[in-house]
């Protein structure tokens, strides 16, 4: 009896040194399996409460912080204090394309309350989270927010001698997504700025010259007709000036320059202007096309020409305003401004890309005394700011369905620029179903140049 | 010298639950509450009212049984407390209704467990219908409700709660089998007509549990408890009467009724959650959280209140071995599968150490009962074997498993007190 007892004893150790095996194997052996299993929810948790780094302006408003919760020990909540202007721009850890997703790792503390954790702190490094300090005035992209608040649109505005981009907002905020660089837009007329500085450039025309003033044309050897708004002539007489055909948005010159100076030197000034290129920025930006890559045919050129199949975001365009501000140099847009450590010191501040010429200084000067008359005579009247001199470009793009997206592109003051912006209003909101350049983007970057005028 | 062990092992496994219910709220809030007291006291009080019933009425037992047995306890408590806040009061009162009945036993049965050999029958009967009669209506209606698998869902009105008869049944049936089988070791069949059939006998009731429980696997689709049961009455035959037969019948029986389960969806469903628990949606959710906990924890765990054992479903009753293993790593683990080890060593060790035949085979069931009941929870969680939702005696959440435990340790403290040859 004692021996059956005995050997089913045996039996029953055997199991437990079985168990001990099997926990070794799952313990051990496969641990990290288990660990990094994308069914395991503890790694997404373990960040979620954890402290991460502040997110500030350069101008010390502080927009994201993470505070340790009163509940729970070890555990941080994210705080958002400057509120729901910059929402769009930040966007959350766990929703792709907001600085708090694109820089997670950077702002991530390394403190696991890990024994390594404690012997790198014995050595004296600092495990805290860095922080970032970004380009935003915050002033201005709350003013802009605001200004916003009751239209369908986006915003962008960039230092032009720089790149510091100096709001970057978009309205409504649901949904979630910033548009104001992560989306494109038609841009119609805008594009006209970059035909301009091209035909200019290459001396194809100069501000005076003459253009046959027709209300439609039939391209030669092709089957498009073009038109002028509302079908009709330009001007009174029978030609019509390059500057005059800038200032009343008319079509039909930059079709016919847009022929003339052919493929190779459209494509050419499109992707010196940033079209056809995809930006180095943090946040996501699609690559904006103006819609005759390579392409010789008559049809899609002289519609290039005009703007009339140019896709871009207002970050974009404000930089192509920026371009002519700067003198025909492009400084890239940046949001970046520095990482700080734990204690807001800057410790590293990202190399800036160089800036590179697009137009000669004659050129961009050029087209900004075309930009101002736009303003002071043309369609972009609405823009106009009491006491100073702004420059710009309206354009409404259609998109497929046809409906209209009203745009302000422009910068001042034209003398010393301090700003370039672009303004789109898309339909919907106060300005209704449709919207045309001339009045509800030109009326919004109206307000917001005069607030930044006046307060520099 | 013997009230200082007992001092030793009553305030040490005292310190381990309140020690481990301050850790569990500096793990969690970075401050330490007066639960860790209040727990400390609980607990010691309750064990130093179990030592003062056993040096009254069964003195001449040894510590080695009782203090690997308050360990595991201290342990559930504490991963309890850190899981369940609110479940673990509760739980605390378990151990002292366990502890009582503990003492009950002792006080019951001080003029020798014995008396129990003249109820078996009865105490098995008893065993099997606590088993198998309240899942009967599930194999009716096929509604399970909120329950699943071996848990009940016991309500009057709108007051409802779920428990888990098995382990209760199961401790019956083991003294009821092992008294069976003892009246029939110390009365041979006579020789000559008949003996045959009578020799048979043994079979017949390992088979007899085999079909009375078989309703039970298709009730709850628990292979691994059903089978437990199976192989459970098959040592008990086989340590009474040291027929190795036995044993190959009722593997072969746990065998046929593996195969004949395979038509139950319920098994069915059991199975694909042990091939596959990671893409057995829901009804795997309770395997596929207890395996990433335990490799979470790898070797040294999270430590106590800073794992995440409460993403596991029923953590502290189905899987509390995963939320141990989580925060104290494979050290923990090892640990608990090293204190149960102690305490069938010390339940076998008494059973060969008895002289009289019932009671010999008594210890070494209840020892086989609560060993076979941890093989089979921990093989579950380790996919070794079907998971299970049967509760691990002494550590699990729950009245059932904590007082069934009690009950058997309780009993065997009793017999290491005869063996010495005290009645």
């Amino acid at each position: 009896m004692n021996r059956s007892i005995r050997r089913v004893a045996l039996l029953l150790m055997v199991g437990m040194v079985v168990l001990v095996v099997g926990a070794t194997w799952h313990q051990f052996v496969a641990a990290d399996s288990y660990r990094n299993h994308p069914d395991n929810r503890r790694r997404a948790l373990l960040q979620a409460g954890k402290e991460r780094g502040m997110i500030s302006t350069v101008g010390g408003r502080v927009l994201a912080y993470s505070e340790q919760d009163p509940d729970s020990f070890r555990s941080y909540n994210r705080r958002y204090p400057a509120g729901e202007a910059f929402r769009s721009v930040l966007g959350t850890e766990d929703a792709p394309g907001g600085l708090e997703e694109v820089y997670a790792d950077e702002l991530r503390s390394r403190r696991d309350l890990t024994v390594s954790d404690l012997m790198a702190a014995m050595f004296g490094e600092d495990l805290r989270p860095r922080g970032l300090q970004i380009t935003l005035d915050a002033d201005l992209q709350q003013r802009a927010y605001e200004i916003l608040a009751r239209r369908r649109g986006a915003v962008a505005a960039i230092r032009p001698d720089t790149g510091e981009v100096l709001a970057l907002v978009s309205s409504p905020r649901v949904p979630v997504t910033e548009r104001a660089a992560g989306v494109l837009y038609p841009v119609g007329s805008v594009f006209k700025i970059v035909s301009a500085a091209a035909a200019l450039d290459t001396e194809t025309a100069d501000v005076e010259s003459l253009f046959e003033d027709r209300a439609v044309w039939q391209i030669p050897g092709a089957t498009l007709v073009v038109t002028n708004p509302g079908n009709v002539p330009c001007g009174d007489a029978a030609q019509v000036s390059l500057l005059t055909s800038f200032v009343f948005s008319c079509n039909l010159a930059f079709a016919e320059l847009a022929l003339e100076m052919g493929s190779e030197i459209m494509d050419a000034y499109a992707a010196a202007f940033g079209f056809e290129t995809a930006m180095e920025f943090p946040l996501e930006t699609p690559v904006p096309s103006f819609g005759a890559e390579r392409s010789s045919d008559p049809d899609l050129l002289a519609s290039a020409g005009t703007g009339g199949l140019a896709l871009s975001s207002p970050l974009h365009m404000a930089s192509v305003a920026a371009v002519v501000a700067n003198g025909g140099l492009r400084a890239p847009p940046y949001l970046v401004a520095s990482w700080t450590d734990a204690d807001g010191e800057v410790n590293e501040r990202p190399e800036t890309p160089e800036a590179n010429r697009v137009t000669t200084p004659e050129t961009a000067a050029s087209v900004a005394r075309m930009m101002e008359r736009v303003i002071t005579e043309g369609t972009g009247q609405e823009a106009t700011v009491a006491g100073h001199r702004v420059a710009g470009k309206t354009g409404t793009g259609q998109d497929a369905d046809g409906r209209n997206h009203a745009w302000f592109v422009g910068f001042a003051p034209v003398d010393s620029p301090t700003i370039a912006l672009a303004v789109m209003i898309e339909p919907g909101g106060e300005f209704g179903e449709s919207v045309t350049g001339a009045t509800a983007a030109a009326r919004v970057a109206s307000e917001l140049l005069s607030y930044w005028l006046q307060r520099s | 010298m013997r009230l200082v062990t007992e001092a030793a092992w009553v305030a040490g496994s005292a310190a381990v639950a309140g020690l481990g219910v301050a850790l569990v709220d500096f793990g969690k809030t970075g401050q330490v509450s007066g639960a860790a007291g209040v727990v400390f006291l609980a607990f010691g009080c309750c064990l130093a009212g179990l030592v003062a019933a056993v040096r009254r009425w069964a003195p001449g037992t040894s510590s080695f049984l009782l203090w690997p047995t308050a360990l595991l306890v201290a342990l559930g408590l504490v991963e309890i407390y850190r899981i369940d806040p609110m479940g673990a009061p509760i739980q605390m009162w378990w151990v002292v209704a366990g502890v009582v009945a503990a003492i009950w036993v002792l006080a019951a049965f001080r003029l020798g467990v014995e008396r129990l050999m003249s109820v078996s029958y009865w105490l098995a009967a008893g065993g099997l219908c606590l088993i198998i009669l309240p899942f009967l209506p599930r194999l009716v209606d096929g509604n399970s409700g909120d329950a699943a698998g071996l848990w009940l869902t016991i309500g009057w009105g709108n007051v409802s709660f779920i428990a888990q008869p098995f382990g209760l049944g199961a401790v019956l049936l083991t003294v009821g089998l092992a008294g069976i089988h003892s009246r029939w070791a110390l009365d041979p069949p006579p020789a000559g007509a008949g003996s045959r059939l009578v020799s048979l006998r043994n079979h017949l009731v390992v088979a007899a549990v085999w079909v009375t429980t078989l309703p039970l696997l298709w009730a709850t689709g628990d292979l691994t408890a059903w089978a437990m049961l199976v192989v459970l009455s098959a040592t008990i035959a086989y340590a009474a009467a040291g027929d190795t037969r036995v044993v190959w019948t009722g593997l072969g029986l746990v065998g046929i009724g593996s195969v004949a389960g395979l038509t139950s969806s319920r098994v069915s469903q059991t199975l694909d959650v042990w091939l596959d628990p990671f893409s057995a949606g829901e009804a795997g959710a309770g395997l596929k959280e207890s395996l990433l906990a335990l490799g979470s924890g790898h070797l040294s765990g999270s430590g106590l209140g800073m794992g995440d054992p409460e993403l596991i479903p029923r953590a502290t009753s189905d899987w509390i071995l995963a939320a141990l293993g989580e925060e104290l790593g494979l050290a923990g683990t090892v640990a608990v599968i090293m204190l149960y080890g102690l305490v069938t060593a010390a339940g076998v060790g008494i059973a060969i150490a008895s002289r009289d035949l019932f009671c010999k085979v008594t210890a070494a069931s209840l020892s086989f009962l609560l060993c076979l009941m941890f093989l089979a929870g921990a093989g579950g969680l380790e996919r070794l074997l079907p998971p299970t939702n049967l509760g691990l005696p002494l550590l699990a959440y729950g009245g059932v498993p904590l007082v069934a435990g009690w009950l058997a340790i309780a009993l065997l403290v009793r017999i290491s007190h005869e063996e010495k040859g005290h009645l």
